[in-house]
C-alpha cells in the first residue's frame, strides 16, 4: 500500500540546513499495524506527515496504493488525503467550537456527503466509540480518554484505508492508553491499515512491526508476528 | 456546509466577545452612518424626473460678461425669450416661464379681507403651459386651462389647508396682496405637494396675465434686460439639444443685437440647463428658485460614510488576523480531515458576511431612532419610510454584504494560508499575515482620524469667524419686520413715530433688502463722457432715512437721504474703486444709466463704508442706495432686555395702524446667522462622524493591543523575572503603536492641509490656517491613542510574570 524508496527532507532555516530523513526506504501492506519509533528529533513526525499527505519530500520515491504521489501540489494531496487517510494525534486536536457529534462529521462535509448519511454514520461510529451519550458536547467537557475516542471515530468515519496514529496514547493514563489502543487494534483487524509513531514500548507491541530510526534513517526492523 | 460555516462562526462571535464587541461596534457605527447618509443623498436625488420626459425639458440660464468673473451668472433670462424660442425652432415643442413674486413681494395672501393673511413664500406667476411641461398631481380642480384666464390661482393642498381648513375650495376666491393693490384671485386647482419633488417646490401659482407684473412679463419685448424670468423649454423627443445651445448665440444675436448693446451686454449667453441637474447641478448659477442642494455635498457625505465604514473593516481585518494564532488549530485539523483553501476562504468570509449582517439588522432600528436628530442636523424631512424602501434595502445589503467581503477576503486568505503541520504538533507561534501590513492599516485609520480632526477644528473656526467678523453693519438688538404692502407704504411714517414711543426703541427706518438677503436689483452703470455701453453692474438697495444710522453703517461722506431727494444715491466705497473716482470728488460725480434711450442721472450725495450686504462667501460688490418709499422691511434696532415686552409693544402698535398685513418679525443677528446654516451643519456633521471615526479607530487599537500583549506575554514575564520596572514594560508594548500615530500624522497633515485649502476658497473672507491647528490635532491623536494603549500595556504590565510563564 505504501512504498517509499530513498525519501528525503530537509529543513532549511538561513544559515543550517538539518537532514530530517536521509534516504529512508521501506513498504507497509494492506492491513499492516506498524510502529515506528525512535529518540525525539529522529524524524519520525516528519514522516508521518509526508506518508499522511500533508508535506512533500525533497527527494525520493513515495508511492501510496502504487501511484507515484511525490511531487504532488497541495490540491491533489488533499483530495487523496480525505478519501483514504485519518488521523490520530496525541494533543487529539479537536475543534473546541464543535460538538462531538460536528468534530466526528466534519470530514463527511468535506467529502460531500449527504446530511442524512452523514447522521447515521456518525451515529453508527459514535456508538462504536461508545461515545454516543455525549455527542451533543463540546470537547472541553470531555476527560482525555473520551476525547481521544472522539479524534478516532473522526479519523474513521470517512473508512479510510490508512490510519496514521501520532502518539495516541501520549497524553493518556494508561487505563484510558489500553482502550485507545483497543480501538486501533479493532479497526486493523477489520481491514486497515495503520501507521503509529510512539515512544512507548508498550503500545509498540500491539503492532505487527516495529520501524526503528535515528538521524532520519531506519535503524532496525523486528517483526512481531 | 453553508449551515456549518454559520454555526461555527456564530460559536466563534460568542466565544471571544471582546473581539465580536470591537468589530460589532464599528460595523454597526459604519453602517448606520453609511445607511443615514444613503437615504439623505437618495434624498437628494432623483428631483424633477417624474415629469413626463424629464429628459427633454430644459431651463435656459443667462450669462454675462467674460472671463472667470461674469457681471452676471443666473438662472433667469429676460421674458421674450422662452417665446421666440419655441416660435423660431421646431424641436422645441413647448415653453412656459415663471416669475417669483417675492421679487416684488406681493406673496401676501389670505381666505377674505375679514381674516388675517399670511406672507407665503415660492408664490410664481406662471405661462398657462405651466402644466403641460410640469406635470401636478391635482387633488381639485384640473390642469387644463387651469391658468389660462387672468386672476385665477392653483394652490397646494397644504396652503389651500392653509387658508380654508379641509373644505373644498376650486371656485372660491382669495385676496392676493394688501391695500389698493390686492387682487381676487379665483382658485382653479389644487395640487398635491407632498409626494412632487421638484426643484419648483411651489406652494401656489397665479397666472401670468393678471395685472401688474405679469403683464409686464407678458409684453416685454427687450432680449438683454429684466433677466428675473425662469424659462423652461420641452424639446420634442430625439431633438439633439446640443444642436440647440449651437444655435442660441446667434438667436439672441438675430432678436436682441440693439438691445444688448444698448444694455452693455454683448457678451450675453444663453444656456440649456436639463432641469433634471438644476437640484444638484448649480453651483455657481445665481437668482436659484428654492434651495438647490450641491452634488460635492453628496460626495462629501458619502466619501465620510465610506471612510467610516474603511476604518471599521480595518479593525475586523487586523483583529482578525492579530489572533491566527488562535485558529491555527481548527484550520489545521481541517485541513487535515479534507478542507480545501477554498472551503476555509468561504468559512471564514461566512463569518465575516454574518457579523456585518447581523451589524446591518441591528442598523435599521438605530437609525430609525436617530432619524429625528438627523432631521434637526440637515433640516430633512426624512421618515422610517425612506429605509423601507426596496431601493435602499437593496443598496443597504449590498453595502454590508461587499464590507463583509471586503473585511473578509484578507484573514480568510492569510488564515487558509497556515500549514497544518506548523500547527498540530506543537505550540509554535505562527506568523499570520504581514505585521507590517496591519501597520499599514492602523497608520490609514489614524491618517482618516487625524485629517477629520483638522477639519473639524477648521470648519468651526471658519463658523466662528463668520459670525464674529464685523459685517459693517449691526446685526445685534435689530428685529425686522415684513412690510411690503401698500398700506404700510402709506402708514410708514406713522408708525415708525408710534415705534419711537416705544420704551426701548432707539431707532426705526426701511428697506426694500433685509441685511441677510442677497440684493438682486442691480443697474448697469456709466460715468459721463464714458462709452455708454461699457457698463458696471451696480446693486441697487431702496432705504428709508435715517437707515445708516439704525445699522450703524459709517457714512463716510456726504450727507443721509432727505424727504426731497429723488434720484440723490450714496453709494459704497467699492462702487468708487469700481468706477475709480477719487474720494475727495465722489461728492461732485454723478452715474449714469440709459434705459429704452433715455439717460438718467444719478447723483452722487454720499459715501458709505464697504459691509457685507451679501454672505462673506462673496466679495463686497459696488452697490447704491437710493430713497424708497415702498420698503419690504422695517426694521427696528432697541435697547432692552426684554425681548417679549418689546415683540409685544410692536405688535399692538403694528395692529393699530395697520390692518391689511399681519405682523411678523425676525431678528436680524438669528437670519445672518442662518445665512450660514450649511457651514454650521457641515460643522456639526463632521463632529460627529469625526468622534466615530476616532471612537471606531481606538476600540480597534485597544483590540490590537490587547492580543499584541497576549503574544508577548512571555516576554514580558521573562523580561519581568529579569528585574524591567512595570515603565519599561509598559513603553515596549506602547512604543509601536505612538510611532504609528506619528507616521499618520505626518501624512494626514498635506492631506488635510490641501483639502481645507480648498474648502476655504469658498469664502472670499476665511481665516488662515494656522498650524496650531495640525499641532493640536496630532497631540490629540496621539493622546487618545496613548490612554487607549496604555490601559491594555498597564495591564499586562502588573501582571504576576509567574502566571504567563507556568502556562507556557
Amino acid at each position: 500500500m505504501i512504498q517509499i524508496t530513498n525519501l528525503e527532507k530537509f529543513y532549511r532555516t538561513e544559515e543550517v540546513q538539518t537532514i530530517a530523513l536521509n534516504k529512508l526506504s521501506f513498504e507497509v501492506k494492506k492491513g499492516e499495524f506498524v510502529a515506528i519509533m525512535g529518540p525525539s528529533g529522529c524524524g519520525k513526525s516528519t514522516l508521518l506527515n509526508i506518508l499522511g499527505l500533508l508535506d512533500d519530500p525533497d527527494g525520493g520515491s513515495f508511492k501510496f496504493n502504487g501511484e507515484e504521489v511525490a511531487g504532488y501540489n497541495e490540491r491533489k494531496r488533499s483530495e487523496l488525503r480525505k478519501h483514504n487517510v485519518g488521523f490520530v494525534f496525541q494533543s487529539f486536536n479537536l475543534i473546541d467550537e464543535l460538538t462531538v457529534f460536528e468534530n466526528v462529521e466534519l470530514p463527511l462535509i468535506y467529502t460531500g456527503v449527504k446530511p442524512a448519511e452523514r447522521v447515521k454514520r456518525v451515529e453508527e461510529v459514535l456508538e462504536k466509540m461508545q461515545i454516543m451519550h455525549r455527542r451533543n458536547h463540546f470537547p472541553q467537557q470531555l476527560s482525555g480518554g473520551q476525547q481521544q475516542r472522539v479524534a478516532v471515530a473522526r479519523a474513521v468515519v470517512n473508512n479510510p484505508k490508512l490510519i496514521l496514529a501520532d502518539e495516541p496514547t501520549g497524553n493518556l493514563d494508561s487505563t484510558n492508553g489500553n482502550e485507545v489502543m483497543d480501538l486501533l487494534i479493532d479497526l486493523n483487524e477489520a481491514g486497515t491499515t495503520i501507521i503509529m509513531v510512539t515512544h512507548s514500548e508498550h503500545d509498540a507491541k500491539y503492532s505487527h512491526r516495529i520501524i526503528r530510526m535515528l538521524d532520519g534513517q531506519k535503524v532496525t526492523e523486528n517483526i512481531l508476528i | 456546509m453553508i449551515r456549518n460555516y454559520f454555526k461555527i462562526a456564530l460559536r466563534n462571535l460568542l466565544k471571544h466577545k471582546l473581539l465580536t464587541g470591537i468589530n460589532l461596534f464599528g460595523l454597526i457605527i459604519g453602517t448606520v452612518s453609511c445607511l443615514i447618509i444613503l437615504i439623505y443623498v437618495l434624498n437628494q436625488t432623483g428631483y424633477d424626473q417624474h415629469f413626463d420626459h424629464a429628459e427633454n425639458i430644459y431651463r435656459i440660464e443667462t450669462v454675462n460678461g467674460r472671463g472667470d468673473k461674469p457681471s452676471f451668472n443666473t438662472a433667469t433670462t429676460s421674458p421674450p425669450i422662452a417665446p421666440a424660442l419655441k416660435s423660431d425652432f421646431p424641436e422645441v415643442s413647448e415653453m412656459t416661464r415663471i416669475v417669483l413674486t417675492d421679487l416684488f413681494n406681493v406673496n401676501l395672501i389670505r381666505a377674505s379681507l375679514e381674516v388675517d393673511g399670511y406672507y407665503e413664500p415660492r408664490a410664481y406667476l406662471a405661462d398657462s403651459t405651466v402644466f403641460k411641461i410640469f406635470q401636478f398631481h391635482f387633488i381639485e380642480g384640473s390642469p387644463i386651462g387651469a391658468l389660462n384666464s387672468p386672476n385665477q390661482t392653483v394652490l397646494s393642498a397644504t396652503l389651500a389647508k392653509k387658508l380654508f381648513g379641509n373644505k373644498s375650495v376650486v371656485g372660491k376666491t382669495v385676496i392676493w396682496g394688501s391695500g389698493a393693490e390686492a387682487q381676487t384671485l379665483t382658485i382653479t386647482g389644487v395640487f398635491d405637494d407632498e409626494s412632487t419633488k421638484s426643484h419648483l417646490n411651489p406652494n401656489y401659482f397665479v397666472s401670468m396675465t393678471t395685472p401688474g407684473m405679469g403683464e409686464f412679463v407678458s409684453t416685454f419685448q427687450n432680449f438683454a434686460t429684466n433677466n428675473f424670468v425662469y424659462s423652461y423649454i420641452k424639446l420634442i423627443p430625439d431633438a439633439d439639444a446640443q444642436n440647440l445651445q449651437e444655435k442660441l448665440p446667434s438667436f439672441i444675436q438675430k432678436h436682441g443685437k440693439k438691445q444688448l448693446e444698448n444694455a452693455g451686454m454683448v457678451d450675453k449667453k444663453l444656456f440649456l440647463k436639463k432641469i433634471t441637474d438644476i437640484h444638484l447641478y448649480s453651483e455657481g448659477r445665481d437668482n436659484q428658485i428654492g434651495t438647490v442642494s450641491n452634488i460635492k455635498y453628496l460626495y462629501f457625505l458619502l466619501a465620510l460614510a465610506f471612510f467610516i465604514q474603511l476604518v471599521a473593516c480595518i479593525n475586523f481585518i487586523n483583529l482578525s488576523t492579530a489572533r491566527a494564532n488562535q485558529r491555527a488549530k481548527e484550520i489545521g485539523v481541517r485541513k487535515v480531515v479534507g478542507a480545501g483553501k477554498g472551503s476555509l476562504i468561504r468559512q471564514f468570509l461566512s463569518e465575516s458576511l454574518l457579523l456585518s449582517l447581523i451589524a446591518m439588522l441591528i442598523s435599521i432600528p438605530i437609525a430609525i431612532l436617530l432619524l429625528p436628530l438627523v432631521n434637526e442636523l440637515t433640516l430633512g424631512s426624512l421618515s422610517y419610510l425612506n429605509i423601507f424602501n426596496w431601493k435602499v434595502l437593496v443598496l443597504l445589503l449590498s453595502i454590508s454584504t461587499l464590507t463583509g467581503l471586503l473585511a473578509g477576503i484578507y484573514p480568510a486568505i492569510i488564515l487558509s494560508s497556515i500549514k497544518p503541520i506548523q500547527v498540530l504538533k506543537s505550540a509554535v507561534q505562527i506568523q499570520s499575515g504581514n505585521g507590517m501590513f496591519r501597520k499599514a492599516l492602523v497608520v490609514f485609520q489614524f491618517v482618516i482620524s487625524i485629517s477629520l480632526i483638522v477639519s473639524v477644528i477648521i470648519i468651526t473656526q471658519q463658523f466662528k469667524y463668520t459670525q464674529s467678523k464685523d459685517l459693517g453693519f449691526n446685526k445685534e438688538n435689530m428685529v425686522a419686520l415684513r412690510a411690503g404692502t401698500s398700506d404700510v407704504t402709506s402708514k410708514y411714517d406713522a408708525i415708525k413715530s408710534n415705534f419711537l414711543n416705544i420704551p426701548g426703541v432707539v431707532s426705526v427706518a426701511s428697506g426694500r433688502y433685509a441685511p441677510f438677503e442677497t440684493v438682486l436689483n442691480d443697474n448697469g452703470m456709466y460715468l459721463p463722457g464714458k462709452n455708454p455701453q461699457d457698463l458696471t453692474i451696480v446693486r441697487r438697495n431702496g432705504v428709508s432715512k435715517d437707515y445708516f444710522n439704525t445699522m450703524n453703517i459709517d457714512l463716510l461722506q456726504g450727507r443721509d437721504f432727505n424727504a426731497t431727494d429723488d434720484n440723490q444715491i450714496i453709494v459704497n466705497k467699492a462702487t468708487l474703486k469700481s468706477f475709480n473716482i477719487p474720494e475727495d470728488k465722489a461728492l461732485s460725480t454723478i452715474l449714469l444709466q440709459t434705459h429704452d434711450e433715455v439717460v438718467y442721472e444719478y447723483p452722487i450725495v454720499g459715501v458709505v463704508d464697504d459691509y457685507h450686504f451679501t454672505t462673506l462667501k462673496d466679495e463686497i460688490v459696488p452697490l447704491f442706495l437710493h430713497l424708497d418709499n415702498e420698503p419690504n422691511w422695517v426694521f427696528v434696532k432697541f435697547k432692552t432686555d426684554d425681548y417679549k415686552q418689546l415683540v409685544s409693544n410692536l405688535e399692538s402698535t403694528w395692529k393699530k395702524n395697520i390692518d391689511t398685513a399681519p405682523f411678523t418679525y425676525v431678528f436680524v443677528d438669528k437670519e445672518v446667522e442662518n445665512l450660514y446654516a450649511q457651514e454650521q451643519r457641515l460643522s456639526k456633521i463632521c463632529t460627529v462622524f469625526t468622534f466615530l471615526a476616532i471612537l471606531i479607530s481606538c476600540l480597534g487599537l485597544f483590540g490590537l493591543v490587547s492580543y499584541y500583549a497576549e503574544q508577548k506575554k512571555k516576554e514580558i514575564g521573562i523580561r519581568k523575572v529579569l528585574g524591567a520596572s512595570v515603565q519599561t514594560v509598559v513603553k515596549l508594548l506602547t512604543k509601536d503603536f505612538v510611532v504609528l500615530v506619528i507616521i499618520a500624522f505626518v501624512i494626514a497633515t498635506p492631506l488635510a492641509y490641501l483639502a481645507m485649502h480648498n474648502w476655504l476658497e469658498n469664502f472670499t473672507y476665511r481665516i488662515d490656517i494656522s498650524v496650531w491647528v495640525f499641532i493640536l490635532a496630532g497631540i490629540g491623536a496621539l493622546l487618545i491613542a496613548l490612554i487607549t494603549v496604555s490601559f491594555q500595556a498597564i495591564k499586562a504590565a502588573i501582571a504576576n510574570p509567574i502566571n504567563s510563564l507556568r502556562t507556557e
